[in-house]
């Protein structure tokens, strides 16, 4: 749907056809609010149809490493390589990699890399490598930290990861541009649409408007406010 | 698909059409095609997480896709995937097959790039057919975007059905009547623009209040004024 459509459809089942009680910059909020709900919730549930246009995928060099334009939002997968860069999508030397909260991460003594007892038919000791991303201050870039070396500590590993990005902030005013768009694929423009709408219902609804009737010749208890 | 037969049901079943009595429409056209186009997305999604695909039986797509390629513009599910394999034939030259692989999707397809057998990895935006281990082309069928309802005959989907007659009359449409039927329902935000114009009544006098449009329907019990003849008794 486009931002017209998305527009019109809010005024039609807010019943805001013939009149503007709601700003522009409430339906905005309401419609970028909406979004990220609706990608919070296709993450819970598993529903990567939903996420598809923002999954991203990128390789990094170096524990530590920043991702590109900081869009980071969730982790999906992962897999690490010993071979040297460019890291070959088709080579078989791959090995997967768990996603660690941060705090479970920086628990490990070898910093994500856990060695596991050998096996008693192979006698060759298993691997699980961690990683995990880290975001000091809501201004700085996501980091990505992994450990760079492999169990023999002899060559240095490489990690791509795979991941949800931050949608694009919508504008329904900035016209057809792409850049202004709903990032969701269309199948769930009508969902958002509903609960934006159900947002700026509550916004008039449900606001506390300072002096206001509650019922009739009752004012609102402003004492309460200090929740003694 | 064009709109014309629906937005009519659409208009029959919520009564909004001029008779020599009442004039005007409640419901724009282009309204009445927002909710048809709302409600095909809507319904497509539900299908989909449901599974149940028979309704969106005009939709699927078979494409061949070279490895790397991009998924398609209309792209929506994928179904299934056949991958490329070449097979010696009696003569002891090589024929070209094709055969059933599995679909792996984004993260899920990580776990499966190094596994010995058929499948097509869709990550990001992009189509991976494998052969067993090696990178090949695939035969792969998917779920397309329906075509817009439009009243535009100039448009170039406008005569492109996406679904069966019953499903755009009996599930679209009906669908798409309770979503242009926000504009009428009397919600709580009503009541509270009914409230406010209580009030402003009020302060002019009682005798104002009767003559105020559906106030019995829509009014709280408590702001219902009182009859004269009620305090009467």
């Amino acid at each position: 749907m486009t931002n017209s459509e998305i527009l019109s459809a809010l005024r039609l089942v807010l019943d805001e056809v013939s009149q503007d009680y709601i700003s522009s910059a409430e339906y905005n909020n309401a419609i970028n609010q909406a979004q990220m709900l609706a990608i919070h919730r296709a993450f819970r549930t598993g529903d990567f149809r939903c996420l598809r246009p923002l999954v991203k995928e990128t390789d990094l060099l170096l524990s530590g490493a920043t991702i590109p334009n900081d869009d980071f939002l969730y982790p999906l997968a992962a897999y690490i390589t010993k071979n040297t860069v460019p890291i070959n999508f088709t080579n078989s030397s791959k090995m997967r990699v768990t996603y660690a909260e941060p705090n479970v991460y920086w628990g490990y003594d070898g910093n994500g890399l856990l060695i596991l007892p050998p096996d008693i038919a192979t006698n060759q000791a298993a691997s699980v490598y961690f990683y995990t991303t880290l975001k000091n201050n809501e201004t700085d870039a996501t980091t990505v930290h992994f450990n760079t070396q492999n169990d023999n500590a002899t060559s240095n590993v490489f990690i791509r990861l795979l991941y949800v990005k931050n949608p694009i902030v919508v504008n329904i005013y900035g016209g057809t541009n792409s850049t202004n768009k709903i990032s969701l694929p269309l199948e769930y423009h009508p969902a958002i649409v509903s609960f934006a709408a159900e947002l700026l219902q509550g916004i008039d609804v449900n606001e506390v408007e300072r002096g206001d009737l509650v019922f009739q010749n009752t004012r609102q208890n402003i004492e309460r406010f200090g929740n003694l | 698909m064009t709109a014309l037969p629906y937005v009519a049901r659409m208009r029959q079943i919520l009564h909004d059409f001029e008779t020599p009595t009442s004039k005007g429409l409640f419901w724009q056209d282009d309204e009445l095609v927002l909710c048809l186009n709302i409600a095909q997305y809507s319904i497509l999604n539900t299908a989909l997480r449901n599974g149940t695909v028979h309704i969106l039986d005009k939709l699927l797509k078979i494409i061949p896709v070279n490895f790397g390629d991009n998924l398609p513009v209309d792209y929506c599910q994928a179904l299934t995937a056949k991958v490329k394999i070449l097979m010696k034939n009696a003569t002891g030259g090589t024929e070209e097959h094709f055969m059933q692989a599995r679909l792996y999707e984004q993260g899920e397809a990580y776990n499966y790039i190094t596994t010995n057998h058929n499948k097509l990895l869709i990550i990001e935006e992009k189509v991976y057919p494998y052969n067993r281990e090696t990178q090949s082309q695939a035969l792969f069928t998917y779920i397309k975007y329906p075509s817009k309802i439009t009243l535009d005959t100039n448009d170039a989907e406008f005569g492109l059905s996406s679904f069966p007659e019953d499903v755009y009359r009996n599930i679209i449409t009906i669908l798409a009547i309770a979503i242009a039927g926000y504009k009428e329902f009397s919600n709580s935000r009503d009541t509270k623009y009914y409230k406010k114009l209580v009030d402003y009544i009020s302060s002019l006098g009682q005798d104002h209040l009767p003559y105020m449009q559906d106030i019995e329907n829509v009014m709280p019990k408590e702001m219902k004024p009182t009859k004269e003849s009620d305090n009467d008794k």
